[in-house]
């Protein structure tokens, strides 16, 4: 392949360039860091720390939680989805919407939230079932444990399978149901022989997502496994760095390689796996699918349904607006006992304002960075004959994949000022974290979207005399705007309120809304966070509704 | 075997009517197709007939039980009927033989029953061999078969295509006509097939029922859909057709078209004075002489050779017409004078 | 297109809406900093103004571990005493802090001009690390507490005491503890609540001086007997006034303000010893505005800062200045308090974290 330094290849040579940078060197320093002491090959820092019994206990917490929300999670999902995706259960649309509210709603959020709810003594819904039933004196719910600590995760990660699961149904062709049916096979039969076993490289894809996507999680296990005296990886690797020595800093790498071996593995053995195992099935005409009629059990699954969405989305809500409007918590929620004094300071905090102000400058200017970088990628691959064009995509997938507490610890090693660049304590680093995370999102996005771009309009552009970036401003990017668009948000709402990476990079002058509320929670105000919680939960509202409208209902959390 | 009967079913999505009253039979092994364009309702039909939805109105009947009504509605895997779909549905985790034996399996037929059932069916589609297959192993034709040998398994009462030929490509298309046709006649099975392909329709059919907007344009065998259209519709769906306008000169049939053409049609009901008169570019004839009723003077716009015949543009006193000729005939240059004998036309009210 | 661009104008409005938010806060602290041209914020050091009766100039940098509550309170009068000085506050719990402390250590960008936590022997550390200013307040001399008597290198200025809390609601005050020790008790089974020393630098000194006196064992008890970590001291604060937990090892000053509010909290002072903890304020060496510092230092030693700390619920360290509202005075409960070495903490401190998290751990 010739070189030529036209416009194109400068600008995606720069795109990836600054994906390797950002992204990559971080996460191979933490890597050799990991395995060389004092300028020598060793393994001596993982036989320190896993001589450790706490740290082998939080290795075996965390596989245990993500193996179990893993499992609960999967086994949750393919029933919803098949139920929303090939019945006909009444208001079908709002239930799909709700199910998957908690996508929305910052995980940390929901575990304060749940603290609230099921907390063993004063739990709102502890305190309910108790009224309820006076014959019960204690708990008896304990969110305070592995099982609660669970139940928040897989209602904050399930919907990572449920929706892979239900894309692949909206995917599948339906005659391969149809078929079935016609062939003599029962509603029932035919889940069984056809829809479970060709839905089943999504069912896993989404499964190992789950697994580590919770493994790699931080908000939950801090807020929930911390009174239940369950450490897992994150929470000991986020303690080393606190403690903030070298050698608490060496300690803190060997855990998080092992985090990112596991991650990378998964990712690996999905990718691997589904390409193995996706099945191609050509797409009829646009029938709808058979809807299997559910009878009498119409009723009865609208209720467990409402139930779940309930459970799931208007439960957690409930409690922290309950909780921000107390006056004195010692009184609980009653009317005699309600004030919005706390919710007018923190509305006249400048605290408040300062964290808001410095993680939407740092998202808008990762998405957007994010945007510019994820489109030229995506043409990369999509547009262009070089060889090894894929790769840059791959990478970005590579550390989304990345846990982000792996992430953050890499960013701190290379851009402390010991290789010339120092971001570390500034309000760059947390740019730079964000878009380096979140930047598969918009590759994703450009992708599909130019993927629908046929060549000959572009050709058309360029054989009228246009130069290449012409085409592109004139052509390319006009068409397929919208996606773009959605995915700019994809990159926005999950920087605006990221947590994990944010309770390491943030820094005196930097300090993002994720972190502050963490930080009012554990350490300053509850009610205060209650507040906060719900701040952010209406922003993230707005967010997805603007996103939805801009992206012409493209793209949605 | 059945005999099929559709009783004014009505069928509605939410506000939209798309059948809005259908009533038809099939009769025992008969070839009858659905044929119309897209959105027209055949599949609808198709559907309805075979249990995925339900009607609105009306009764579907299968020889004596009813299967359809807006009280009744036997599901589809209680009908016993063999479908092959448009992407034919071949179920890419199972091979060859497990996709054809997965009817019989539902049945519970004995396995060496099955087996000896299995490679009866694939021996008819011609695919003897290749049952430890996958799917992704096969060609779309291929698959095709696979599909046709599963839906006739289990010897179900009837069998239905739903557009099966339109995914494969213009050769193989053209011979899976007759050999369809012919699987049918070995099978002596009832066959309701769906297309939007009129060659196809009239190749395979003994009936064909023509819809337009979920409306019954026309019942009848190919020939007669193609010799007497009842409607302009149909006349212009299937197969080419000049439209012209005409004047009506006596109530024998007698119309006029241009200043010279005098053509003898059957006059639609109602008496109007202006017909639009309807004539196939094959039911014309080119020459240089000629005169009187049927016969025109004309100009030759533009010519297309097509090796098998030959495209004519000519330019009548009545309008731009277009004549298929056969190159036996000889050939006409471009702003030759030629007289146009036509053979047989129709008339739809303007 | 039409779309990005209402996006892009709706997204300019939300910033010019929060800075306009936070602006008028700034507007707030900063005081009459905008009415005076000549003082403008930003570069501090080399300013040639005079620092006369205006006082110090420029910005400058706390970090500390004081609630926000009690910075907003002092804010105002930090103003009037600085009108020229714009000081910015970074706020956590003193394990945060320390952490960030130590990471800015490590890539030569300390932010701090100015370090208030709690925990004394961490200064004693910086001395060691020779990152500390010295400066000998014109009230060094008032300050009855700990403090650097050979370099002046830090000044005690509030002093914080690790107590026992009880919910009045759920503990009668006979039945109340009187000691930290009976609350490895099986009477307090699964009724305690103590706060996480990995984030808090009293809880630090308090696990520290419990270890000493009973032994680790200490804590091993309290974990059977199902005590529970409730994260920083406000959020251990929450799960005591609202009943979760009967009893807490906490700070006074918590106690002290939610019982103002009408929470239903008591306070015992531990017969065993009340854990005094006098913690100091330092100036970084590496400040650039060393003069604004050591102003702002002589202000917090001042009768008005200590004043400020008393409302924030803490002792003052001048012995003319009176006890917050509610509080024993100190002088009842030091001389049995617990005893407390800062220089054999300081360099223990990580090995302290580590054993507590090994026995509360799992």
């Amino acid at each position: 392949m010739r070189l030529r330094f036209d416009t194109k290849s400068v600008a995606i040579a720069l795109a990836v360039a600054v994906l390797l940078l950002f992204g990559i060197f971080p996460i191979v320093l933490l890597v050799i860091n990991a395995f060389v002491v004092d300028g020598q090959f060793s393994v001596n820092n993982f036989r320190e720390v896993y001589a450790s019994k706490s740290n082998l206990m939080a290795v075996w917490n965390t596989v245990k939680a993500a193996g179990l929300t893993m499992i609960i999670g999967t086994v949750m999902s393919f029933p919803l989805a098949w139920l929303v995706g090939r019945t006909d259960l009444p208001f079908k649309n709002v239930f799909r919407t709700l199910i998957v509210t908690p996508y929305m709603i910052p995980p940390f959020v929901g575990a304060i939230a749940w603290g609230y709810l099921a907390n063993p003594r004063i739990g709102y819904l502890n305190q309910w079932i108790r009224a309820l039933f006076p014959a019960i004196e204690q708990g008896p719910i304990n969110i305070y444990s592995m099982g609660g600590m669970v139940w928040v995760l897989v209602l904050f990660y399930f919907p990572f399978s449920f929706l892979s699961i239900s894309r692949a149904l909206e995917k599948m062709d339906p005659s391969l149901e149809e078929a079935a049916r016609i062939s003599g096979a029962s509603p029932l039969r035919v889940l069984r022989d056809i829809t479970l076993p060709l839905t089943a490289p999504a069912i896993a894809a989404g499964a190992l997502l789950v697994f580590v996507a919770v493994a790699s999680a931080f908000g939950v296990p801090s807020i929930i496994g911390g009174q239940a005296r369950l450490q897992v990886v994150t929470t000991r690797i986020i303690s080393y760095v606190y403690v903030g020595t070298p050698e608490a800093m060496h300690e803190a790498t060997a855990l998080a390689v092992v985090l990112l071996a596991l991650s990378v593995v998964v990712l690996w053995f999905s990718n691997w796996y589904l390409a193995k195992r996706e099945y191609f099935t050509l797409a009829g005409k646009s029938t709808r699918p058979t809807l299997v009629e559910l009878g009498r059990w119409k009723w009865p699954m609208v209720v467990l349904f409402t139930l779940i969405c309930i459970v799931f989305a208007v439960l957690p809500v409930m409690a922290l607006v309950m909780t921000s409007l107390v006056k004195t918590m010692g009184r609980g929620f009653a009317f005699n006992n309600l004030s919005l004094d706390v919710w007018k300071s923190v509305l006249q905090d400048a605290v408040t304002w300062r964290t808001l102000r410095t993680s939407l400058y740092a998202s808008v200017l990762a998405a957007t960075g994010g945007t510019l970088v994820g489109l030229l990628i995506a043409y990369l691959k999509v547009k262009t004959q070089i060889r090894f064009r894929t790769i840059p995509d791959f990478l970005a997938t590579f550390t989304n994949a990345t846990p982000g507490i792996v992430l953050a610890l890499g960013l701190i090693i290379a851009f402390s000022g010991k290789y010339g660049l120092n971001l570390y304590g500034t309000f760059w680093i947390l740019v730079v974290a964000y878009f380096v995370r979140h930047l598969s999102y918009a590759v994703r996005q450009a992708a599909a979207a130019l993927e629908q771009v046929h060549p000959s309009l572009e050709e058309a552009a360029l054989s009228s005399g246009a130069g290449w970036a012409r085409v592109f401003k004139d052509v390319t990017i006009p068409l397929i705007g919208p996606s773009l668009v959605g995915g700019w948000f994809l990159v926005f709402m999950p920087s605006f309120y990221e947590l994990t990476m944010s309770v390491m990079l943030y820094s005196s002058r930097a300090t993002p809304v994720g972190y502050h509320l963490y930080h009012l929670n554990s350490y300053a105000s509850p009610q205060s966070a209650a507040v906060l919680s719900v701040l952010i939960l209406i922003l993230v509202l707005i967010g997805n509704l603007l996103m939805r409208w801009a992206s012409r209902g493209k793209v949605s959390l | 075997m059945a005999h099929i009967r559709f009783d004014n079913v009505v069928k509605r999505f939410g506000d939209v009517t798309v059948i809005p009253g259908f009533s038809a039979t099939v009769s025992d092994g008969e070839f009858l197709t659905l044929l119309g364009p897209s959105g027209c309702g055949k599949t609808t039909m198709l559907r309805i007939l075979a249990g995925f939805e339900k009607v609105t109105s009306g009764e579907v009947w299968l020889g004596d039980t009813l299967v359809s009504s807006p009280t009744v509605h036997v599901p589809p895997e209680k009908r016993n009927i063999g479908m092959v779909f448009q992407s034919y549905a071949v179920w890419p985790h199972m091979n060859v033989f497990d996709n054809v034996a997965y009817p019989l399996r539902i049945r519970r037929v004995p396995r060496e029953e099955m087996r000896e059932r299995v490679m009866r069916a694939l021996e008819i589609v011609h695919l003897q061999g290749l049952e430890k297959r996958m799917p992704s192993q096969l060609s779309g034709g291929q698959q095709q078969r696979v599909a046709l040998a599963r839906a006739v398994v289990a010897e179900p009462r009837m069998l239905l295509l739903d557009e099966p030929l339109s995914n494969l490509d213009a050769k193989l298309r053209e011979a899976m006509r007759f050999e369809l046709k012919e699987i049918q006649r070995r099978l002596g099975i009832t066959v309701v097939y769906v297309t939007h392909d009129q060659a196809e329709a009239m190749a395979m059919s003994d009936r064909i029922i023509v819809m337009n907007k979920g409306v019954i344009e026309q019942v009848a065998p190919p020939a007669e859909i193609y010799d007497r259209p009842k409607s302009r519709f149909v006349a212009d769906f299937v197969g080419l057709v000049n439209f012209l306008e005409a004047t009506v000169e006596n109530s024998d049939g007698t119309i006029r078209i241009g200043d010279d053409l005098v053509l003898k049609v059957d006059l639609p009901a109602g008496g109007s004075q202006r017909v639009l008169a309807a004539i196939r570019p094959e039911h014309i004839r080119i020459g240089r002489e000629g005169s009187g009723v049927g016969t025109v003077k004309g100009t030759v716009l533009r010519r297309y050779y097509l090796g098998d015949q030959i495209d004519y543009f000519v330019q009548t006193s009545g309008g731009e017409v277009r004549v298929t000729g056969n190159p036996l005939d000889g050939m006409f240059a471009e702003g030759e004078p030629v007289v146009l004998h036509i053979q047989h036309a129709f008339a739809f009210p303007l | 297109m039409k779309r990005i661009a209402v996006v892009l104008s709706l997204l300019l409005a939300l910033s010019v809406f929060l800075a306009g938010c936070g602006g008028s806060s700034d507007t707030g602290n900063k005081g009459g900093t905008d009415s005076t041209p000549g003082a403008t914020t930003g570069s501090n050091t080399d300013s040639e103004q005079p620092a006369g009766e205006s006082g110090p100039t420029g910005s400058l940098m706390i970090y500390t571990s004081i609630y926000p509550d009690i910075i907003n309170l002092v804010s105002p009068e930090l103003e009037k005493a600085f009108p020229n000085l714009k000081i910015e506050w970074f706020q956590g719990g003193t394990e945060q802090v320390t952490a960030k402390m130590a990471a800015e250590i490590q890539a030569g960008k300390i932010g701090a001009d100015l370090l208030m936590v709690a925990d004394p022997s961490y200064y004693i550390f910086l001395k060691g690390e020779d990152l500390l200013l010295p400066h000998k307040s014109e009230h060094f001399d008032a300050v009855a507490v700990d403090k650097d008597t050979e370099d002046y290198m830090y000044t005690g200025v509030r002093i914080s005491n690790v107590v026992i809390g009880y919910n009045t609601d759920l503990v009668k005050p006979e039945d109340a503890p009187k000691t930290f020790r009976e609350l490895t008790d099986p009477k307090w089974k699964d009724q305690v609540v103590i706060v996480d020393p990995t984030q808090s630098g009293t809880a630090l000194n308090s696990t520290y001086a419990l270890s000493q006196k009973y032994g680790w064992e200490y804590f091993e008890q309290l974990r059977d007997n199902g005590a529970v970590i409730g994260g920083g001291n406000s959020s251990t604060e929450t799960k005591l006034v609202t009943g979760e937990f009967a009893v807490a090892i906490i700070l006074e000053e918590n106690l002290l303000k939610v019982k103002d509010r009408g929470e239903p909290v008591e306070i015992v002072y531990p017969e065993d010893g009340v854990i005094i903890i006098p913690s100091p304020i330092g100036i970084l060496k590496t400040t650039q505005n060393p003069e604004a510092a050591k102003a702002v230092v002589d202000w917090w030693l001042s009768p008005e800062g200590q004043k400020a700390i008393v409302t924030g619920w803490m002792h003052s360290v001048r012995t003319d200045v009176e006890s917050p509202k509610g509080a024993k005075p100190l002088a009842e409960f030091a001389p049995t308090a617990m005893e407390l070495d800062w220089h054999d903490l300081a360099p223990r401190t990580g090995e302290i974290k580590d054993k507590f998290v090994e026995i509360m751990g799992n």
